[in-house]
């Protein structure tokens, strides 16, 4: 019987992550159609699905969540083998850990996703920016900065808020993954 | 229901993470931007090395990057990039720098084109000692 109830675990955590690795992949498609005005500027859209991740995941399924998210939007964007890939490795990683360590580590009723995501936004856009420098153009990447963090602070801001709105009022979400205990075998799928 | 709308709202360190990136960014804005107006150089780095010319004078400038080259002209007080062998062209699209703190870059070649004011020419920053 417990043998029984660790499988069917297994099952919806395994259900849940490729859920979610499958709504980084359609965001990030999304993300791709959309033209940018300057390099290193983008609306980071797909960072929805990792903040979803970190209520719901452990922390190893989290992190093979960002591993994924990664991986497509390079294979999306064609940029797997390119120094483009470096710069979306350590954007995401260094924002996603940020993210998850200030999701568990300050109680939800002092901060929500909107100031969670817009530190994870900077935070991706500081540390590419930071790789710019020493990866790329030296000096001059310091005037890349400005209007990469303010794009970064209104997308994250953005992203956040609806988030936290997506969280207290999609069916979907309820149904999929809050649910999940009570209505084990229900159909959602 | 209820429950769920007020749970929408910011909470209070939500608002201060946003009074500090608003502050922040800014800083970076005056930091960066706001330098001398008075002897422009056009500065262009790539693949570690750089280049300094004033503005005032007038240049066709082939710069080597890891994809081809990327070309820069200099005329009549405006720098601009002519052509680079990106997919995207949004370097092209940049359009002309004027003044301290304009910019324009070509990621894929790795390009940097930006105006100072007041470049020493010995190329050694002031913050490096």
């Amino acid at each position: 019987m417990g043998l029984m109830l660790q499988a069917g675990k297994e099952k919806r955590v395994s259900r849940e992550l490729a859920l979610l690795a499958g709504l980084s992949y359609f965001l990030s498609t999304i993300e791709y159609m959309i033209p940018k005005p300057l390099p290193f500027i983008r609306l980071g859209i797909a960072n929805l699905a990792l903040m979803l991740g970190i209520d719901i995941l452990s922390f190893p399924h989290f992190l093979l969540l960002v591993f994924l998210k990664v991986l497509g939007q390079a294979v999306i964007s064609g940029s797997l083998f390119s120094y483009v890939f470096l710069f979306s490795v350590g954007g995401t990683l260094s924002s996603a850990l940020c993210m998850y360590g200030l999701r568990k580590l300050i109680p939800p009723s002092l901060m929500g996703f909107t100031g969670i995501s817009t530190v994870g936004a900077l935070v991706s856009n500081g540390v590419q920016l930071f790789m710019a420098r020493f990866i790329i153009f030296g000096e001059s990447a310091l005037y890349l900065a400005p209007p990469v963090l303010l794009f970064g602070f209104v997308t994250g801001f953005a992203l956040g808020t609806f988030c936290e709105f997506f969280i207290s009022h999609s069916r979907w979400y309820h149904a999929v993954f809050i649910k999940r205990d009570t209505h084990e075998s229900s159909s959602t799928f | 229901m209820k429950q769920s709308r007020t749970r929408f709202l910011l909470r209070p360190l939500d608002g201060l993470v946003v009074l500090l990136s608003v502050i922040g960014v800014g800083f970076a804005f005056w930091a960066v931007y706001e330098g001398a107006q008075d002897n422009l150089q056009v500065v262009i780095e790539a693949s570690g090395s750089r280049w300094v010319y004033p503005l005032s004078s007038i240049q066709h400038l082939a710069i080597p990057g890891p994809l081809g080259t990327t070309f820069v002209e200099i005329h009549q007080g405006e720098a601009y990039i002519s052509d680079s062998p990106c997919p995207d062209k949004l370097c092209v699209a940049m359009g002309k720098l004027k003044k301290a703190g304009d910019w324009a870059a070509c990621l894929p070649n790795r390009v940097f084109v930006r105006i100072a004011g007041n470049v020493r020419q010995d190329g050694i920053d002031a913050s490096s000692w």
